[in-house]
Parts: C-alpha cells; sequence; structure tokens
C-alpha cells in the first residue's frame, strides 16, 4: 500500500515544518499589487469623485483639512498545479519512481491545502489526463490520495504535448510543479518552454534513481526501451558502464542547465532518499514560494 | 607428423559442445532500461573508440576452441615423421667420482657443469630421431639411460648427475659403454672427464694410480673438464675414549694433494648432543678449531681434545679453500658416556675391601649411585636397573634368574649363579691368566695369593681369566646381552686388596662392561661400501629402515634394509654424512666418510682431448623435442586461457 498510516502522520509533520519554512514569506506570498479590500493598509491618496467615503480618513482631514483615502493590500488566491510524470520510463529504479513521485505529489498537495492555495493533479505522459482539480482545505488530502494511490504508469514521456493542453484555468498565479525523470530528451526542453508560455510559475522537480546512473555490469546484454520496447544488444563492459554513467550525469547537468537558464527553479529527489528529507529540502529551495 | 596416441584426436569433437556451450552461455539477457536513448548515445562515442569488442565473442569462442585443439594435439604425442636415414648413436660415460664435483676458479662451474655444456654442443646435432645412452663410470659402471632415448632425454640426465663417488672404474665403463654401442653400427662414444690423457707428474697417492695414467693410452674422444689441482682433504677421522674420563681425543688426518703448502683451519663441532640413553639433548655447537700448516704432498696427524661429557655426531671440518669440497668434512659418533649404578649383594656383612675399593675408585668409575643390598632386597631393585649398570654378588648367588645388568659374582655357589662353582680348594695361586683380555690389561696377578675358594666350570664360550693348578678362579663369559665375570674367591679370602692390581682390575671390570652396548654395534663407514650394523638387535627384528639425514636437510632418502642372521647390511650408501638405522624400538647412527684417497688428487686438464668429441650434422629437426612438446602444447593453452579470462572475465569484463 502506497499511502499508509505512517505516511500520514509523516505528512502531518511535513505540513509543520512547512509552516515554519513558508512563514516568513507568507505575507509577501499574497501581496499583490492590486489593491484590494483586505484589512492590511497599504497607502494614502488623494480622495477624488466616486471614492467610497467609509474609507476617507478623517483625522487627517480635521488635522489638514484634505481629504486622504485609505488604500488596502488586496489577497489574492494561489493555485498549485502538480504535473505528474505517468510514462513507463517512471515506472523503473530500485525503488521505482513513480511510487516516489507520487509519495512527493502527495506530500506537497498536502502542504499545500494547509496552507489554504488550491490544488490540480494532472498526470501526463502522451498528453495530459483528465487529473483531479480545484481541490481546497486540508479535508481534500484524502480525496488526494484516493487518486494517486490507483495510478499506473503507461506510454512515452511527452512533455511537449502535456504542454499544449491549456492549464492555466484560474485567475490568479498558478505554480506549476512538474515531476518527472525528463527522459523525453528532445521534447522536454520544448514542453518546459509550453508551460512557461502558460504564464505558469513553473518549478522542475527531477527524480531518479541509482539504478540509472549506476548499471549492473557484466556479460551480454539486450537493452530494452521501457516505453517504446525499443531493442539494442550490448557487452556491458567496465567502461561501457563508466561511459553510460558519464552519459547520465551530463543528461542531469543538461536539464539542470537549461532550468537554470530559464529561471526555472529546479531540484533533484533520488528515489532512495527519505520523503520527510527530500520535501523539506525542497520548500528550504524555493518551491511552492509565489514569487 | 605421426601420432603416439591417436586415438586421443577424437577429444577435438568436442568442439561442437564447447562452441554450443558458449553460444548458449554467451545469449543475451534481457535488460529494461528507462530511457534506450541515453544508451543509444554513450554507444555512439563507446563503439567507435573499442569497436573491436563487437567481435570479442568471437574471439573469446576461438581461443576456447584453439585451447582445445592444443590440449588434444598435446594428448595425442604428436613425433616428426618417419626419417629415412639410419638413426645416429652416442652413447656418453659420465665420470661420476668426486672430482668431477670440483669447483675450479672458486664460485665457478663444477668440472660436470663444465663438461656437460660441452656435451649439449654435441647433443644439439642430435635430433629425436637419433639415440643417446649414458653410462655413469663410478665404483662400478652402470648404464643411467639405454640408448632408446633422444638426445632431450640425455639433456635432462647429464643435468641431474650428482657426482660424488669416492673412485670411477673408467675402464669398465668405457667397456660397457663399448659393448652398448655394439647395437648400432656406427654409434660414437664420448668420455666426460676430468682426468686428461696425460699425468702431470703429481704424486700418487699409497700406490693409487690416478685415472690420467689409464686414459693415456685410450682413444675414446672425451670431454676433459678441469684446471686446477690444489686440493686438501681428510683422510681419517677417529675418536677415543676412556672410560671415567669425560674428554674425548680427536685423531684427524688431513691430506695436502697440491704441490704448494696449504695454510688450513681444521674445526670440529657438534651436530647434535645425546645422553647415555642415546636421547637427543642439544643441538649444534662448536667443539674446538685449530689452525693446520699442510706441507705439500703429505699428510698431516692433528690432534684435539674436545668434551664428551655427552655422546653425539660430530664433524670435523678442513678449510682450505680448495675447489673440492666433498673431502673437506668428516663425520663420526661419539658413544654417550653412560654413568652405572653399582649394587652389591651380600647375605651378611659386606666383603670391607670391596665395600672400600667401590667407595675409593667412585671418582673415578664415575658411578651415578651405589648400594649395599641382600639378594631378598635385589628383586625390589631389579625393576630399576639397566644394561649399563653392574650387580656385584658378594659370597652369595642370585635366587632367581639374572637380573638386566651386568654381573660379578665373588664366590657365588647355587643353581642360579652365572657360572658354576666346582670342587673346593684352599692355597690357591695364578697358574695362567690371559694377558690379552681387556679386563686383565696393566694387571699383574703374580703375587696373588688365595687361602680357600673354588674352582669355576665355564659353560661354551666363556673365558677363563685365571687358571690355578687345578682349574679356573676367574671366568668372563656373556648372557644374553648382559656380560659376566665370576671370581671362585671371595676378595677377603685371598691378597687381592692388597695388590696394586686391585683397583686396576676393577677399574677394567667397569670399561668392560659400559661399552656393552654400544660396541655391539658399528657405527662408521664409508661413502660406496655395504656396512653390517653388528648385534646389537632386540630378538625378532626383521628389517631396519636407513635414513640418509645428511647435514641436516640438505637430503634425505629411507632405504629398507633386510636383516639377515642378525646383522643389518646397509646398502652402499651413496653419499657422506650421517645416517640412521632405526629399528622396531631403537636406533642407531651411523657416520658414512667420503675418504677417496685417490679423488682428492685432482689433475688439471692438459688441452689434450684426444680426437675431441664427436660432430653430428645438425638436422632440420634437431630443435624439435617430442619428450616435452606436449606439456609445451599443455602450458600454451593453459597460457591462452589465463589471457582470455583476463580480456573478456576479469572485473566483469564483457
Amino acid at each position: 500500500m502506497l499511502f499508509d498510516e505512517s505516511f500520514l502522520h509523516t505528512l502531518e509533520y511535513l505540513n509543520v515544518a512547512a509552516r515554519k519554512i513558508l512563514a516568513g514569506e507568507k505575507a509577501a506570498e499574497r501581496e499583490t499589487l492590486r489593491r484590494g479590500g483586505s484589512i492590511e493598509f497599504r497607502d494614502y491618496r488623494s480622495y477624488s469623485v466616486g471614492d467610497e467615503l467609509r474609507y476617507v480618513d478623517w483625522n487627517v482631514y480635521a488635522r489638514h483639512g484634505h481629504l486622504f483615502v485609505k488604500e488596502f493590500m488586496a489577497e489574492q488566491d494561489v493555485h498549485v498545479l502538480l504535473l505528474l510524470d505517468a510514462s513507463a520510463s517512471m515506472d523503473f529504479g530500485r525503488a521505482r519512481k513513480f511510487d516516489a513521485a507520487r509519495r512527493l505529489a502527495a506530500a506537497i498537495g498536502y502542504v499545500a491545502l494547509g496552507n489554504f492555495d488550491s490544488l490540480t493533479v494532472i498526470p501526463f505522459s502522451g498528453g495530459p489526463q483528465a487529473g483531479l482539480r480545484d481541490l481546497r482545505g486540508k479535508s481534500a488530502v484524502f480525496q488526494l490520495l484516493r487518486y494517486l494511490e490507483p495510478l499506473a504508469t503507461s506510454g512515452v514521456t511527452d512533455l511537449r504535448a502535456a504542454s499544449r493542453a491549456p492549464l492555466r484555468k484560474h485567475r490568479g498565479r498558478t505554480v506549476a510543479i512538474v515531476m518527472s525523470d525528463f527522459l523525453d530528451l528532445e521534447g522536454y526542453a520544448e514542453g518546459l518552454k509550453g508551460l512557461l508560455a502558460q504564464r505558469l510559475q513553473l518549478q522542475a522537480v527531477h527524480v531518479i534513481d541509482e539504478l540509472e546512473w549506476s548499471p549492473e555490469e557484466g556479460g551480454a546484454i539486450r537493452l530494452v526501451d521501457a516505453e517504446t520496447r525499443g531493442t539494442r544488444d550490448v557487452e556491458a563492459t567496465a567502461d561501457l558502464v563508466a561511459a553510460y554513467k558519464t552519459t547520465f550525469h551530463g543528461f542531469l547537468d543538461e536539464v539542470q542547465g537549461f532550468c537554470r537558464g530559464h529561471e526555472i527553479p529546479y531540484a533533484r529527489v533520488a528515489t532512495a532518499a527519505p520523503l520527510e528529507k527530500a520535501v523539506i529540502e525542497l520548500l528550504q529551495k524555493g518551491l511552492l514560494s509565489r514569487r | 607428423m605421426r601420432f603416439i596416441h591417436p586415438d586421443f584426436l577424437w577429444l577435438f569433437a568436442l568442439a561442437l559442445p564447447v562452441a554450443l556451450l558458449h553460444l548458449w552461455t554467451k545469449r543475451p539477457r534481457q535488460y529494461v532500461v528507462p530511457c534506450l536513448a541515453l544508451w543509444q548515445r554513450t554507444l555512439a562515442a563507446h563503439e567507435r573508440r573499442f569497436g573491436v569488442r563487437k567481435i570479442r565473442r568471437l574471439v573469446s569462442l576461438a581461443i576456447h576452441l584453439l585451447v582445445l585443439g592444443l590440449f588434444t594435439i598435446g594428448a595425442a604425442r604428436p613425433r616428426p615423421a618417419e626419417d629415412p636415414r639410419p638413426p645416429r648413436a652416442l652413447v656418453i660415460i659420465a665420470d661420476l667420482s668426486a672430482g668431477m664435483a670440483a669447483r675450479d676458479g672458486g664460485a665457478g662451474l663444477t668440472r660436470m657443469q663444465a663438461a656437460r655444456w660441452r656435451a649439449h654442443e654435441v647433443l644439439d646435432g642430435l635430433d629425436a630421431a637419433d639415440r643417446v645412452a649414458v653410462v655413469g663410470a663410478g665404483r662400478r659402471p652402470r648404464l643411467l639411460l639405454p640408448l632408446a632415448a633422444g638426445p632431450w632425454r640425455a639433456k635432462r640426465l647429464l643435468a641431474a648427475l650428482d657426482p660424488g663417488e669416492p673412485s670411477a672404474d673408467l675402464h669398465a665403463a668405457i667397456d660397457l659403454a663399448r659393448t652398448i654401442a655394439s647395437s648400432l653400427p656406427e654409434a660414437k662414444l664420448l668420455l666426460l672427464t676430468d682426468r686428461g690423457g696425460v699425468d702431470q707428474g703429481l704424486p700418487e697417492w699409497q700406490g693409487q694410480p690416478g685415472k690420467a695414467s689409464l686414459l693415456a693410452a685410450g682413444d675414446v674422444p672425451r670431454i676433459v673438464a678441469g684446471t686446477s689441482s690444489a686440493n686438501a682433504g681428510l683422510v681419517g677421522l677417529r675418536v677415543e675414549q676412556r672410560w671415567g674420563q669425560p674428554r674425548a681425543r680427536i685423531f684427524v688426518r688431513a691430506r695436502n694433494a697440491s704441490d704448494a703448502r696449504l695454510d688450513a683451519t681444521l674445526s670440529v663441532r657438534w651436530l647434535l648432543r645425546m645422553d647415555a640413553e642415546g636421547r637427543e639433548v642439544g643441538q649444534a655447537a662448536e667443539a674446538g678449531s685449530v689452525a693446520v700448516p699442510l706441507d705439500p704432498g703429505r699428510i698431516t696427524n692433528v690432534e684435539l681434545e674436545i668434551a664428551a661429557g655427552q655422546g653425539g655426531l660430530l664433524e670435523a671440518h678442513l678449510d682450505a679453500g680448495d675447489p673440492l669440497a666433498i673431502d673437506d668434512d668428516a663425520f663420526a659418533v661419539v658413544f654417550p658416556h653412560p654413568r652405572p649404578r653399582v649394587v652389591v649383594v651380600a647375605e651378611g656383612e659386606p666383603d670391607p675391601f670391596l665395600v672400600g675399593a667401590i667407595e675409593v675408585l667412585s671418582d673415578s668409575l664415575d658411578a651415578e649411585e651405589s648400594f649395599l643390598t641382600t639378594p631378598a632386597g635385589l628383586v625390589d631393585l631389579a625393576p630399576r636397573l639397566g644394561a649399563s649398570d653392574v650387580v656385584i654378588f658378594d659370597r652369595c648367588a642370585p635366587d632367581r634368574a639374572l637380573p638386566l645388568a651386568n654381573v660379578v659374582t665373588f664366590r657365588a655357589e647355587g643353581p642360579f649363579a652365572p657360572v658354576q662353582a666346582g670342587a673346593a680348594a684352599e692355597r690357591l695361586t695364578p697358574w695362567t691368566w690371559d694377558r690379552r683380555h681387556p679386563l686383565l690389561a696393566q694387571v699383574a696377578l703374580e703375587p696373588l695369593r688365595v687361602g680357600k675358594g673354588c674352582m669355576l666350570v665355564p659353560t661354551d664360550g666363556d673365558a677363563v681369566l685365571v687358571r690355578a693348578e687345578k682349574g679356573p678362579i676367574a671366568v668372563a663369559g656373556e648372557r644374553g646381552r648382559m656380560r659376566v665375570v665370576a671370581f671362585g674367591f671371595a676378595a677377603k679370602d685371598s691378597n687381592l686388596p692388597l695388590l696394586v692390581a686391585y683397583p686396576l682390575l676393577l677399574k677394567n671390570l667397569f670399561s668392560w662392561f659400559a661399552f656393552d652396548r654400544w660396541l655391539a654395534f658399528r657405527t662408521e663407514g664409508r661413502v660406496g661400501e655395504p656396512i653390517g650394523l653388528g648385534e646389537g638387535f632386540r630378538e625378532g627384528t626383521t628389517s631396519v629402515e636407513l635414513d640418509y639425514e645428511g647435514k641436516w636437510g640438505v637430503r634425505h632418502k629411507t632405504w629398507v634394509c633386510e636383516v639377515e642372521g642378525g646383522t643389518p647390511l646397509l646398502p652402499e650408501c651413496p653419499w657422506p654424512g650421517f645416517y640412521r638405522a632405526r629399528w622396531g624400538g631403537g636406533h642407531q647412527w651411523v657416520a658414512v666418510n667420503f675418504q677417496g684417497h685417490e679423488e682428492s688428487v685432482l689433475r688439471a686438464a692438459t688441452g689434450d682431448d684426444g680426437e675431441g668429441p664427436p660432430r653430428f650434422e645438425r638436422t632440420a629437426r634437431a630443435s624439435f623435442d617430442p619428450e616435452t612438446l606436449w606439456l609445451q602444447l599443455a602450458a600454451a593453452g593453459m597460457a591462452l586461457l589465463v589471457i582470455e579470462w583476463v580480456m573478456f572475465h576479469r572485473g566483469g569484463g564483457v
């Protein structure tokens, strides 16, 4: 069972830990340039015709003889969009990348719901799936878990197709977190660009497994692609394995470099890492930050 | 090419299962990867650098099949094709005398090694179809390699030869070689020796002619090795021990067989120490050394005195810096010095003269302890007595069978007396006595007067020591392994205690008893001579094992010697050193010395090789050794397997 009782305890712990981490930026998170109806004072301006009289500061008028109107901060909703890679390549690894990604999605979703944000989870492989939309409140976490539990992997990773679908359906800010192995070598860059084009505050979580960068050595093997089922016979010599490790780490650096170039916050999560540690590290790196 | 065992060629049929097994074990196993594109990106660069790896599996299979082929051909034992020409033949006579072990010029080659290298040049002209025999020339000639062998086996045999015999009968060896060579037409002889064709005028020792003169008129093609003639060696070692004296005298004879004076050092050391019971109680220790100037062509006698309270194995070594080592050592077994217990048995008051004499002489006799007892008390003491102990019956006889000890009786009359008493007599005077018997050495008995006594009745084998007018009054003999001396009178009934002869007689008595068990064995011999060990064995011993212990671990070999007539005959011991004869419950050391007088006289090569060694026209197949080819093939196969493993399997390779 992916989400057992101990996992729920872990979620509660993460929620508390996340409050401490996010508390420092709480005020700024919801601050917008729009003036709104909150109780938080922002500035004065001269009265003009049509302004509501209840906002006139009569004390100032009594002191200076001019009418000034008080302006207040306007709060806005923050919407968290989790794009979860459900392609067949995520069904790999000693600790199965897809399981790690789902746990991570549940944890981040719980933190977001606990932070009074709305939450949408959309799995994607060849394109976006229906997903679970507009969850609000902590009580929605069980709906989230029930949705994530039966999810399965299939198809090829195609971030481009996923980015073509309109994902921004909310007013206010939408923080989009892409959880993927990005093993769409030719298309991940365009996919991320497409998401940026939808004016999403994009963040990338790269899920990797130890078996990916240190495959087994020895003898003749037939490589089978988990997504396309394509094959290739090779002799898994120590030299070849070492060369593959170099290539894989080069790929990781390539994705990270792309994100840095496009100001996309990037984090790498290994499947073997403890969930609490992984989530806290993500929050400390700015995940869920609204800036 | 022919094969000795062509049936083994069927082994190559294993190539098919080997190939199938190879393909089966090397078939690829599936390995699911998340993104094949990443691997393809890797392979694109990797295979450019290691393109040859594509054919690794084929190379591995080819190596396995090649190894199988090598093993198969090796097992079939290939031989070169039949040669239409008749085989050539060579009979080598190798001089195995010790002189061939001399190292000319210090640490250079031995003469045998030098001769062997030159013999290889002759053998290199022969091939596998040719025949070589080797005859060893020692004290007796012997065939070391029959004429059916090829040159490669002859080379290996020559490399293993270890010359060390005290002499070589070259004439007999040449006769044997000629007999062997006569079986093949145009067979040639080759003699390897250190004796040239002309005597250089060095002195011949003790009338023994050098081998040079034996060959002077010979017509055998030969290779002569040796450049030096300066040698000195030990020709004798004798150890003299005296009863009651804990020091032994060593007499060494050293001979300078060169024509120049040599300053040598003679050192003596214990290689092993033994106690009176023959147990090993100590290891090597220096016993003494002395500088010895050796005049040319003379024998020098050297005398040393060493402590010998315990026995042991003694080695004398002469260091003269000469080229021949084998005659520089001599070995001897030194008897342990037993300390007897002395028991005086008397019915009443013991003879005060006897007891007093034993007390006075106790230091000289080196007795461990002495007791006074009665015939009944002897029963309790008997189990403690051994072969070196002495029981003296004073005017009484044993009341049962004799204990396991040497026995002296003074007028003992009874059924268990070792020598039966005859008629009583009075006023006895010695009529004759055996002056040559060791018991009476330096003993004068003319003044002896006996008041009363009895005649003795000796049994067969007993020696009459003193005879009075009416019969024997002193008898010595052996009962089993024990010795017995009987007197027909008590000392107190004669004037014997007043005579100078009395202490001398007692001392001789104990000396005669003490070496009883050691004298039963022979403990020295010479290289090449059979050695009879003597009669010192427990009854029922039927076989004796002989171990060569050498100079502690240099060589080891064991022979089994049959015992015939109670005397084991050790085989011709081939090396100098110590041998240990072992039988059920006991052992005895035997020192075997070289002392080959003739071999100590080294001759220098004269350069006269006669007609020189024979030459054979070298054939194309001369370097083909069918005896070792199969080994070489097997070794090559093993080497290929190792290479294949390193290339394809080490460190998780392909």
